[in-house]
C-alpha cells in the first residue's frame, strides 16, 4: 500500500527502509485512514443530530450575512416537546459566563464592550469587586481586572464548568437569556491594536524589537503610520502566540453563531437594546433590578477617525475578518465610520502617550508583585517541608534532655541568638 | 551668625536633598518642586554621568517610571552639599567659574499644577489624604474641577499649617531657594527653559564636555491651568499665601496671560479621568507588592524559626549520642540524679 503511494520514492531510495519500518508505516496509514473515517462519521453523526434537533434551520438571505441561520427550534419526540438545547454539538465554550440564578448566559467576545458586560455579569451574580482589584496583573486599570483569572469569579461559572444535566436545563426555551455582543471589524481591530501595541500593554512588550511595533504617540501622521505598519505586516496571521489572540481572531470564533442557540446575538451599537432586554428579562424571572452596573473602561485614547482606514487599510481588515462579515456584515457600515471627525486633538494624543508612560510603570509593578506571589509560594511550600521535617525529627528522637547550663549550653544559646539575627 | 556660615554659607544647606553638584562641570542645581524639577534633573543626571537604570523604580509611590529621578539615593555621582569637601563647597561661585542655577514659577498655576498631579490625579503617594473633605471628586465636568480647587483653597487659606500642606510642592518657592547663601548664576522663570538649556549647554561645552543637553519631556498634568479656576476669592487669597513668591518675583508673571489660555476639551477631561484611573490601579498595585513583600517576609521568618527548631533538636539529639558512645557507665547512670540536683539549685 505504501509502495503505491510513493512508487518515485521507492524507486530511489527504497533500498534503505527494512520490511518492518515499512509494515510500521502502513500500520500507521491505515490508522490514520481509520481514524479519519471516524472522524467523518462523528462529524456526520453530530450534524444530522443538530437537523433532526433543528428542523427548520435554513439560511436567511444571501450576501454579506448569508450563513447566518435561525437556529433556535423546539424538538418533539413521541408528541412531547424538548427545550432546544443550548449547543448544537460543540464543546461548552470557556468564554461563557453563567448567573445561574438569574437566567443569564453571556458569551463573552474580546474588544465588544466586554468590560462593560463583564461587570455588569460580576454585578448581578453579586460578586465581591474587590477579589478583581487584587489581580497582580498588568491590567490599566481597576476596571480592567475583570479581565483577570477565572478563580476570582466566585457565583459565576462557565458552560465547561459545568455538569450535564445542569448544562442541559439552560436553554431560551426554559427562560433563559443567551446573549453575546459583536462589533464591526475595522474599529475592533483598530481598538486591539491600540489597547495592546500602542499603549504597550505588557503582556505584549516581547514584540518591541519588531519593525511594526510602535513607537510612543506623538502626532495623528505618526500613529497611523505605525498602525499601517503592523496592518501590512500581519503578524497575527503567523506569529505562534498572536495567531491565537483572541483579541485578534475574527468574532465568530467566540460568539460560535452555529454552536450556540441565543436569544439574541446583539451589535455594539446596540448595546441600549441589550440592557432593556437584560431588565425585561429579569423582571420576567423575578429579579428585576433598578439599574445595571456598566462602567465603560476607556482603555483606547485615540477613536477610530477615516485616515485610519483610508489607502486600503479598510479593505485589508475587510479580507482579515471574511468571517465575521459573512455572519454580521449586514450589520456594518463602513461609510457611517467614514463620516465621523477627521483628526485627533493634541489631548487625545498627550492622552496616549501618557497611557504608554503609565503602562510601563503598571507593568514593572504587576512584575513585582507575581514574582513576590512566586517567592511567597515557594517559601511556604519550604516552610511546610521544613515543618514536616521537624516533626520526623521530633517523632524519632527521645525526649530532649535539659540544656547544659555548662559551656556547651551557653555556645548553643549564642548559635541560636544568631540565627535569630 | 557663626564663622563657618560667613565662609562657608552653603553649608547651612547640609544635606538638602535638592541641592545637585556636579563638581567635575562646576554645576550647582537647587531643584524647587512642580518647577520642571523632573526633566531638569534627568538633565543634571546626564551630565553628571549618572547611569539611567539605576533609577528604575521599585514599589515607590510613582505613577511614571521617569519619577524614579526624584529619588535622592539612588543618584550616584551627584553630591550634596554636605557631601563635597569645605574648600570645594566654599569655591562654589560663579565668581569661580561654577553655574548655579534654580527655576521659579508663577505659583497660581504652579498650585494648581500640583494640586491636579497630586490629588486629582490620584498620586499614590497623596493617595492617604483621599478621605478628607478638600479631596477632589472624579471630574465629570470642568466646574466640578474649578470647584474642588476652591475647596483646597480654602483649606490653604483657613489652616495654612495643616500637615498636608507641609510639602515642598503646596509651600512658596523662595524659601526653598535660599537666595541669601546661594550664589546664583541666574534664576530661570519656567517660560524660559531654552534660554537656561542654552546657558548650561555654553557652561558645559567650555569644560568640554562633548554629550548632548537635551530637555526631555515630562507631561504629568493634561490641564493647563485657566483664569477661571483662580475666580473670586481664590486668587487672592493663592496670592496671600504666596506672598513672598509674588513681593520678590511677581514682576515675571502676568497673572492675565491665563485669560488667552483655551477651555479644558472634553478630549482633556476623559484623558484626565483616564490618568485617574491607570493611577488607582497603580494604588493598588503599589499596595500589593508591598503586601506581599511583607508576606514573604514573614514566611521567610517562619523557615527560620523552623530550621532553628530542627537545630535544637539535631544538637540534643548530637549530645544524646555522644554521651552514649563515650560516657563510661557510671556518668550515664548518675546523670539523672545530677541534672535533679542541678534543677533544684536553680529553682
Amino acid at each position: 500500500m505504501v509502495e503505491d503511494l510513493y512508487t518515485d520514492d521507492f524507486a530511489d531510495f527504497g533500498d534503505r527502509w527494512s520490511a518492518d519500518a515499512l509494515r510500521h508505516a502502513a500500520s500507521h496509514t491505515v490508522a490514520n485512514e481509520r481514524i479519519w473515517d471516524l472522524s467523518r462519521q462523528a462529524r456526520r453523526l453530530r450534524a444530522s443530530l443538530a437537523a433532526v434537533g433543528h428542523p427548520g434551520q435554513t439560511p436567511v438571505a444571501t450576501g454579506r450575512g448569508a450563513s447566518r441561520t435561525v437556529l433556535r427550534r423546539c424538538v418533539r419526540i413521541d408528541g412531547v416537546t424538548l427545550p432546544t438545547p443550548l449547543l448544537n454539538g460543540i464543546d461548552p465554550p470557556g468564554n461563557s459566563f453563567v448567573v445561574w440564578d438569574r437566567k443569564i448566559v453571556y458569551m463573552s467576545v474580546t474588544k465588544a464592550a466586554c468590560t462593560t458586560l463583564r461587570w455588569m455579569i460580576a454585578d448581578l451574580a453579586g460578586e465581591d469587586f474587590e477579589r478583581f482589584y487584587e489581580a497582580p496583573g498588568a491590567q490599566q486599570s481597576r476596571l480592567m481586572t475583570i479581565h483577570g483569572t477565572r478563580t476570582k469569579w466566585q457565583r459565576t461559572v462557565a458552560l465547561s464548568e459545568l455538569p450535564a444535566d445542569k448544562l442541559a436545563e439552560i436553554s431560551v426555551d426554559n427562560g433563559w437569556f443567551v446573549f453575546a455582543v459583536v462589533r464591526d471589524p475595522w474599529s475592533r481591530f483598530w481598538s486591539a491594536w491600540q489597547s495592546k501595541f500602542l499603549v504597550r500593554h505588557t503582556f505584549y512588550e516581547d514584540y518591541q524589537k519588531e519593525s511594526w511595533y510602535p513607537s510612543i504617540a506623538s502626532s495623528q501622521e505618526q500613529v497611523i503610520k505605525d498602525f499601517r505598519r503592523f496592518l501590512d505586516a500581519k503578524p497575527w496571521t503567523y506569529d505562534p502566540q498572536l495567531s491565537t489572540d483572541v483579541h485578534f481572531l475574527p468574532q465568530v470564533y467566540s460568539v460560535r453563531p452555529h454552536g450556540v442557540n441565543y436569544s439574541r446575538v446583539y451589535d455594539l451599537n446596540n448595546l441600549g437594546e441589550l440592557f432593556t432586554d437584560v431588565k425585561s428579562h429579569l423582571e420576567a424571572v423575578g429579579r428585576p433590578v433598578d439599574d445595571l452596573y456598566v462602567p465603560r473602561a476607556n482603555e483606547t485614547p485615540l477613536p477610530l477617525i477615516p485616515a485610519v482606514l483610508e489607502n486600503g487599510a479598510a479593505e485589508v481588515i475587510e479580507e482579515l475578518y471574511a468571517d465575521d462579515f459573512t455572519e454580521y456584515g449586514d450589520r456594518w457600515s463602513l461609510e457611517r465610520l467614514m463620516s465621523g471627525p477627521r483628526r485627533w486633538s493634541d489631548d487625545a494624543i498627550k492622552h496616549a502617550a501618557y497611557h504608554t508612560v503609565a503602562n510601563e510603570r503598571i507593568g514593572d509593578l504587576s512584575k513585582q508583585t507575581r514574582l513576590y506571589k512566586r517567592k511567597w509560594r515557594s517559601t511556604t511550600l519550604r516552610n511546610r517541608r521544613l515543618r514536616q521535617q521537624l516533626r520526623e525529627l521530633q517523632a524519632s528522637a527521645p525526649a530532649i534532655p535539659r540544656e547544659s547550663q555548662g559551656g556547651l549550653g551557653r555556645l548553643a544559646r549564642r548559635l541560636r541568638s544568631q540565627v535569630g539575627r | 551668625m557663626t564663622d563657618t556660615s560667613v565662609h562657608d554659607p552653603l553649608r547651612t544647606l547640609g544635606g538638602t536633598r535638592r541641592a545637585f553638584v556636579v563638581p567635575d562641570l562646576k554645576i550647582l542645581y537647587i531643584s524647587v518642586a512642580k518647577n520642571a524639577c523632573t526633566t531638569i534633573k534627568w538633565l543634571v543626571s546626564e551630565l553628571a554621568g549618572e547611569d539611567p537604570t539605576q533609577f528604575h523604580l521599585g514599589a515607590g509611590p510613582y505613577v511614571t517610571k521617569d519619577e524614579g529621578i526624584h529619588v535622592r539615593s539612588r543618584w550616584q555621582r551627584t553630591p550634596v552639599l554636605n557631601q563635597i569637601p569645605a574648600d570645594v563647597r566654599t569655591a562654589i561661585s560663579p565668581d569661580n567659574g561654577w553655574f548655579v542655577f534654580g527655576v521659579v514659577r508663577d505659583p497660581r498655576p504652579r498650585l494648581f499644577s500640583a494640586w491636579q498631579n497630586k490629588f486629582l490625579m490620584r498620586n499614590p503617594a497623596y493617595i492617604q489624604w483621599r478621605d478628607e473633605p478638600w479631596y477632589p471628586r472624579v471630574p465629570q465636568t470642568a466646574q466640578d474641577i474649578v470647584e474642588d480647587f476652591a475647596k483646597f483653597v480654602d483649606l490653604l487659606h483657613m489652616r495654612p499649617g495643616a500637615p498636608v500642606l507641609d510639602d515642598a510642592h503646596f509651600q512658596p518657592q523662595v524659601p526653598y531657594l535660599a537666595e541669601d547663601v546661594v550664589p546664583y548664576s541666574a534664576i530661570y522663570e519656567i517660560g524660559t527653559l531654552g534660554s537656561m538649556r542654552a546657558d548650561l549647554e555654553a557652561h558645559v561645552r567650555a569644560r568640554g564636555y562633548a554629550g548632548a543637553v537635551r530637555l526631555g519631556k515630562s507631561n504629568d498634568t493634561p490641564l493647563r491651568a485657566r483664569a477661571d479656576v483662580f475666580g473670586a476669592p481664590v486668587h487672592e487669597r493663592v496670592d496671600a499665601y504666596f506672598h513672598e513668591d509674588l513681593e520678590r518675583f511677581g514682576e515675571l508673571w502676568d497673572f492675565s496671560r491665563l485669560d488667552s489660555v483655551p477651555p479644558w476639551s472634553d478630549d482633556a477631561l476623559s484623558g484626565l479621568r483616564a490618568q485617574i484611573a491607570l493611577s488607582e490601579r497603580i494604588c493598588d498595585l503599589i499596595a500589593l507588592v508591598k503586601e506581599t513583600r511583607a508576606g514573604v517576609s514573614t514566611k521567610r521568618q517562619e523557615s527560620l524559626e523552623h530550621l532553628r527548631l530542627q537545630l535544637d533538636q539535631l544538637r540534643a539529639e548530637n549530645r544524646r549520642l555522644r554521651h552514649q558512645v563515650n560516657d563510661p557507665l557510671w556518668k550515664r547512670a548518675a546523670r539523672p540524679v545530677v541534672r535533679r540536683v542541678r534543677s533544684r539549685l536553680h529553682r
